[in-house]
């Protein structure tokens, strides 16, 4: 470390995987502290019948934001810094497979926060539409003020940092697993994080390519969520798809840690380990099949509804599996109640019960009485609330002593367990009373049968949030004043406590020394990196936040957000040009069944998955749209086949020319690596030439405008992103171009043409999925 | 050399898909048989574009799970979207 102590420096510039985990720690609590008062807000509004504390417009944006960055800015990124922490620790890892990556995508995270929050001091403020965004009322004729698009914004940046994560977290797993870390003693917390990093990976491009929809909807005038086609229900179906699993997402990373403290303070191997991984699988498979749950009262066909619910129903089984075992896990144990325990232990207590009304909900006929209630609120605060802040502070606790090599003070921790455990209780059990009163009212003076509730309610939150505060305060306090702790101060047996990855430790200590030795021979040999700083991920991300402030208030910022984040990946290019960041080697690990595949090139191929669900979701909003509408224009009579059939011919041939130059390079020719490239890019061009020099001018003279109704919304939006696509592609290629050209390619080292190959085979399939469907069917 | 040849071909391959796709287009076939005939087309065009520009064959075979997995998961996506639309 290049750094002591504390210099602002450091943490900008910082790719280090612990303390990128720090700040997003850090940072996740700076969020809980914010989403947590407008929390008491609300709370303090419907202490009594009526208040007039918040009017009824700044009820529903304090609600909405609460709901926005407790899920999203609060609980999922928390998860997430603990594995940037842990993860790489359990498996012998010396950092994540991309680091500088990594930096970025805590940088998108923080400054996408930013974003959200300075909606509330545009015009008209930000949203006020619930955490679920629901159309129509998400459109500018219900939503005028820009906060409302520029939260959109912040949460695709934020689903963008997220994917760059999920790639990262998936890969490091996937590649640079130490000798010894075989797939059968991957530890619990990492096997959940693997999981909820697949499901991030699915869940998000939706999500993103619906705000990409809302966002065009509001700015460029298409019609997708507006109109009377069942813009709604597309919508909704878009976002449960991926709100669904992102409550698993929330769940998962809780529901591993605990397994960790369980087995620690028990002092029993994790009851069924197997069966335990076998159920995280199930959960995270299923939990893509369950959204439409999200949707029993929208009136879609009944025999869907009955489907799934019988989805839900079904996950529910593996789901209390896992439950199953934490509980079992402690049967014959030696308990230690220290405070992680006792964490781990009331999330497990908040799991059953959440778990059980979530059953509930599950059947439509329970349904109809529930959705859009308090006891819905009720279900998902025990489950979010409950399991999730309770696993997660039971990791702070737990993990304190290894992260600041200090103690925090116990009994405190203990105390304050109690109090939190109790005000939580008295907040949200009297929610199961209420479920005849409906979500996001600021006042009941019709109803005052339902005040007692509220006002206990009240009550408990004021005694949780300070409880939950002096919990923060308590870590700080012992980061400052703490004893110094023991290397392992509860004798746990996980290898990030002890760096024994090859479990000889429980049979023989002599082993384990051995082994010990041999993981820091390892280190002392593997080459260094030569440089582990860099301002660039901060610089990007920057950049991107000004970008979308202009786009929505004043489009010169706009413009010079763009500058700024061109520079910064020219500077990244170039840093790459001159090997600047050659990334540590890993010692040859465990890595099966990837062992003869670079981690680049597995990273390619995961971003490619991520790149299937983002167009998977357009595709499946047009043809939606397509179906639900009464009239759709033949195609023949808007778009000019020829030239459509002629672009098609242009984009395979250029794909051609970049697999001819990724073989010319493998058999060692660079000039036949510079013509293939040259003739890829120029093929490319011509592709984006035609598409919006003539194409798009044509179309735009015969009256094909974006804002004509559903059919050129579709079709300029989905035609738009691919353009991008294409457009970034022909971008990487001028950095081949440059680099083929200084000759630093050769038969032996060429990964960088593969990858961009690859990605511009998937631009070519796109195309060929995007040309029938909008030219010919 | 034989690599090459095999990139020609099925370069070659994928443009006479697209010819035959228009054909077919403009053919008097009914609607449901001309759709039909595109998009089997397509998705005969996108396999071999995968399997050969992907060079599938020198990865491990659970590589090709990934996007295999990802397909799956989109399809049954619009499948569900679509039953929803269609009831
Ligand atoms: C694992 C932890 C879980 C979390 C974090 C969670 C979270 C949530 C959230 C946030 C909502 C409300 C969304 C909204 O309308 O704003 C919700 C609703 C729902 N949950 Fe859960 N849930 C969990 C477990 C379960 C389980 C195990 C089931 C059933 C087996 C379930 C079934 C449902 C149903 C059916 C609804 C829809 C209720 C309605 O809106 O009418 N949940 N859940
Ligand atoms: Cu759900």
């Amino acid at each position: 470390m290049a750094y002591q102590g504390f210099s602002i420096k450091r943490w900008l510039t910082t790719t280090d995987h612990k303390d990128i985990g720090i700040l997003y720690i850090v940072t996740s609590i700076y969020f809980i502290i914010v989403g947590g008062s407008l929390a008491e807000l609300v709370r303090i509004q419907l202490a009594v019948p009526s208040n007039s504390l918040l009017v009824p417009a700044t009820y529903e944006q304090t609600v909405t934001l609460h709901g926005l960055i407790m899920i999203l800015w609060f609980l999922s990124p928390l998860g997430v810094g603990l594995a940037n922490y842990f993860v790489p620790k359990q498996i012998g890892a010396k950092d994540m497979s991309f680091p500088r990556l990594n930096a970025m995508s805590y940088w998108l995270y923080l400054f996408s926060g930013v974003l959200l929050l300075s909606t509330l001091f545009l015009p008209g403020g930000g949203a006020g539409t619930g955490w679920t965004l629901y159309a129509p009322l998400n459109t500018s004729l219900y939503s005028p003020q820009p906060g409302v698009t520029l939260a959109a914004l912040a949460f695709a940046m934020l689903a963008v940092s997220v994917t760059i994560s999920s790639i990262n977290f998936i890969t490091t797993i996937l590649r640079a697993r130490a000798k010894g870390v075989t797939w059968r003693r991957l530890p619990a917390f990492t096997w959940s994080i693997l999981m909820t990093n697949i499901l991030m990976l699915f869940a998000f491009p939706p999500i993103a390519a619906a705000l990409v929809l809302l966002t065009t909807d509001r700015v460029l005038g298409t019609v997708f969520f507006s109109s009377f086609e069942g813009g709604s229900i597309l919508w909704a179906q878009l976002f449960w798809f991926f709100g669904h699993p992102e409550v698993y997402i929330v769940a998962l990373p809780a529901l591993g840690i605990m397994a960790e403290v369980l087995v620690t303070f028990a002092q029993r191997p994790l009851f069924g380990k197997t069966l335990f991984v076998i159920e995280l699988s199930a959960v995270t498979a299923l939990s893509i099949g369950v959204w439409i749950h999200h949707m029993f009262m929208t009136g879609i066909g009944f025999d869907v509804r009955e489907a799934f619910s019988l989805t839900t129903l079904a996950i529910s089984v593996p789901f209390e599996g896992l439950v199953l075992n934490l509980v079992l896990t402690l049967r014959k144990g030696t308990i230690k109640l220290t405070t992680p325990m006792l964490y781990a232990l009331g999330g497990i207590f908040f799991v059953i019960l959440g778990g059980i009304t979530g059953v509930f909900q599950g059947f439509i006929v329970l349904d109809y009485l529930f959705h859009g209630s308090y006891w819905v609120v009720g279900h998902f605060h025990y489950v979010m609330v409950g399991t999730a802040i309770f696993g997660l502070v039971a990791a702070l606790y737990y993990w304190f002593p290894k992260i600041t090599n200090k103690m925090y003070n116990e009994k405190r921790g203990k105390i304050l367990f109690f109090i939190s455990f109790i005000g939580f209780n008295i907040l949200y059990f009297p929610y199961f009373f209420l479920a005849d009163m409906p979500r996001r009212i600021e006042s009941y003076a019709a109803n005052p049968q339902w005040w007692p509730f509220n006002l206990t309610a009240t009550i408990g939150a004021l005694i949780f949030g300070p409880a939950l505060l002096l919990t923060f305060a308590n870590l700080i306090q012992g980061y400052r004043k703490g004893k110094g702790a023991e290397a392992n101060p509860w004798g746990a047996r996980e290898t990030e406590w002890t760096g024994n990855f090859t479990g000889a430790a429980q049979a023989e200590e002599g082993v384990a020394a051995d082994s010990q030795k041999e993981v820091s021979r390892m280190e002392e040999n593997s080459p260094v990196e030569k440089s582990r700083f860099t301002y660039l991920p901060v610089t990007i991300s920057v950049g991107a936040a000004v970008f979308l402030t202009g786009f929505v208030l004043f489009w010169p910022v706009a413009v010079m957000g763009l500058g700024v984040i061109l520079a910064a990946i020219i500077q990244w290019f170039k840093d790459d040009v001159r090997d600047k960041y050659a990334v540590v080697k890993e010692a040859i690990g465990e890595n099966w069944p990837f062992n003869s595949v670079s981690k680049e090139k597995v990273g390619v191929w995961i971003f490619l998955v991520s790149e299937v669900v983002l167009f998977g979701s357009l595709l499946t909003a047009y043809i939606y749209v397509r179906l639900r509408s009464p009239v759709w224009p033949a195609a023949a009579q808007v778009h000019n086949i020829t030239i459509g059939t002629t672009n098609t011919l242009i984009l395979l041939t250029s794909s051609l020319a970049m697999i001819l130059a990724l073989q010319a390079i493998r058999s060692g020719s660079l000039r036949g690596l510079k013509s293939g490239l040259i003739g890829a890019f120029t093929l490319g061009t011509a592709f984006l030439a035609v598409k919006l020099g003539v194409e798009w001018p044509l179309e735009i003279a015969n009256g094909f405008v974006i804002s004509g109704g559903l059919a050129p919304s579709s079709y300029f939006t989905l035609m738009g992103v691919h353009a991008l696509h294409v457009g970034v592609g022909l971008a990487g290629m001028t950095y081949l171009i440059a680099k083929a050209f200084s000759g630093r390619f050769t038969a032996q080292s060429h990964t960088s043409v593969e990858l961009l190959g690859l990605y511009w085979a998937f631009v070519d399939i796109v195309w060929l999925i995007l040309f029938p469907l909008f030219y010919l069917v | 050399m034989n690599r090459i040849f095999v990139y020609v071909l099925v370069w070659a391959v994928m443009v006479a898909g697209t010819l035959l796709q228009v054909v077919i287009f403009n053919s008097s076939a009914t609607a449901n048989l001309k759709n039909l005939g595109v998009v089997a087309i397509a998705v005969a065009e996108i396999l071999l574009a995968a399997t050969f520009y992907l060079n599938l064959r020198y990865e491990p075979k659970i590589l090709a799970l990934f996007p295999i997995l990802a397909i799956l998961a989109v399809v049954v996506f619009i499948t569900a979207a679509t039953l929803a639309v269609g009831m």
